[in-house]
C-alpha cells in the first residue's frame, strides 16, 4: 500500500501483469524449432507438416495455457479504449510484418542470382523480426520481446552465414535449436515462478465478491 | 462528497474526497480507473488487498455510487465483474485535482 500512484504505471503493470506467465516464450521457442526441425525432418524425409504441427502446438500451448492457467491465477479484467486502440496497432503490424515476408519469400525464390538468393531472404527475415519485435514490444509494454526478435534476427543471419561459409547441412538446426531451448527454457522458469508466485485462488473469493 | 472547488483555487484540506483518500480505496479506484472493468480476483492480485479487505470497501465504494458491480456467467462459474460509474470517474478526477492543487502549493523546503 506505501507504492506511489502512477496512473500510467498502474495501467502498464496491470496490462504487463499477463506476461509473467512465460506462455509468449514457450510459443516463441516452439515456433524457432519448426525452423530448427525444417533440416532435420528433411534429412529423415518427414514432411514438413511436422514442423507446422509443432509450431501450431506452441500457438495452441499459448492459448490453452492462458485460458486454463493465467486467467484463473491471475482474474479478467477489460482494459481502456487507448490500450485496445494499441492491440490493434500491434494486430496491424503482425498483419504487415507477414505480408512483407511473403512478398520477401516470394522476391527471393524468383530472383535468378543465386548469391543473392542466398542472403537476400536471411536479411529480410533478420530486419523484419527485429524491427516487427521492437514495435510489437513498444505498443505492449512487452519488453523482453526486444531481446527476442534480436535473437531471432541474429539466430537467422548466423545460421545462415555458418551454411555458406561452411556447407554444414544442420547449421540452421543448430542455431534455430539453441535459440529455441533458450526460449522455453525462460518461459518453463517463468511460467513455474508465475504458478508458484499466483496459486489458484480459494473458492470463497468469488463469494466474498458479495 | 466533494464540493468542487473554483478554477486555480486551492482547496481547503475539507474538501479532499475522505472516502477515496483512503490508501486501499485509493488503490481500489486508481486501479478501476485506468481500465474499463476488472474481476474480483484481478482486483485482489492487483492491490494486494485480501479478499476481505477488498469486499468491504468494494461495498462503501458501491453504496455511494462510485463502482458498479455486474454478476454474470462464464459457462456455469459465477463471474463478478467490477467497473467504475460516471460518478466514480468523475470524483477521482476531482479528487486527483484537488490532490494536486493542495500539493503543489506547498513550499518546496
Amino acid at each position: 500500500m506505501s507504492q506511489t500512484i502512477n496512473l500510467k504505471e498502474i495501467e502498464r503493470k496491470a496490462f504487463t501483469s499477463y506476461f509473467q506467465d512465460g506462455f509468449w516464450e514457450l510459443m516463441l521457442g516452439l515456433v524457432l524449432l519448426q525452423i530448427a526441425g525444417g533440416r532435420v525432418l528433411e534429412y529423415f524425409g518427414l514432411s514438413d507438416y511436422w514442423g507446422a504441427g509443432i509450431a501450431f502446438l506452441g500457438v495452441l500451448l499459448m492459448v490453452v495455457g492462458k485460458k486454463t492457467i493465467t486467467v484463473p491465477r491471475m482474474g479478467r479484467v477489460n482494459f481502456g479504449p487507448a490500450r485496445k486502440r494499441r492491440l490493434m496497432k500491434v494486430t496491424l503490424i503482425l498483419s504487415i510484418s507477414v505480408a512483407f515476408s511473403l512478398i520477401g519469400y516470394l522476391i527471393t525464390i524468383s530472383s535468378s542470382n543465386i548469391e543473392m538468393d542466398r542472403l537476400t531472404f536471411p536479411i529480410l527475415f533478420a530486419v523484419n523480426a527485429i524491427v516487427v519485435f521492437a514495435i510489437m514490444a513498444y505498443f505492449m509494454d512487452f519488453d523482453r520481446l526486444y531481446f527476442y526478435g534480436v535473437l531471432i534476427g541474429i539466430s537467422m543471419l548466423v545460421g545462415k552465414i555458418w551454411y555458406i561459409s561452411t556447407g554444414y547441412y544442420f547449421a540452421m538446426s543448430i542455431v534455430f535449436g539453441t535459440s529455441s531451448l533458450s526460449l522455453i527454457v525462460i518461459g518453463s522458469v517463468l511460467l513455474y515462478r508465475f504458478i508458484s508466485a499466483y496459486p489458484l485462488p480459494a473458492a470463497q473469493s468469488e463469494e466474498m465478491a458479495r | 462528497m466533494t464540493q468542487k472547488s473554483p478554477d486555480g483555487a486551492i482547496p481547503e484540506t475539507g474538501q479532499i474526497n475522505k472516502l477515496i483518500h483512503e490508501p486501499a480505496r485509493l488503490n481500489i479506484m486508481a486501479c478501476l480507473f485506468v481500465i474499463e472493468s476488472a474481476d474480483f480476483l484481478f482486483l485482489t492480485r492487483q492491490t494486494g488487498l485480501t479478499d476481505g479487505n477488498l469486499s468491504s470497501h468494494m461495498a462503501k465504494l458501491e453504496d455511494v455510487g462510485y463502482i458498479q458491480i455486474k454478476k454474470d456467467f462464464v459457462g456455469k462459474k459465477p463471474r463478478t465483474m467490477l467497473s467504475l460509474t460516471e460518478q466514480g470517474r468523475t470524483e477521482f478526477q476531482l479528487y486527483r485535482a484537488n490532490i494536486a492543487k493542495l500539493l503543489g502549493a506547498l513550499p518546496d523546503d
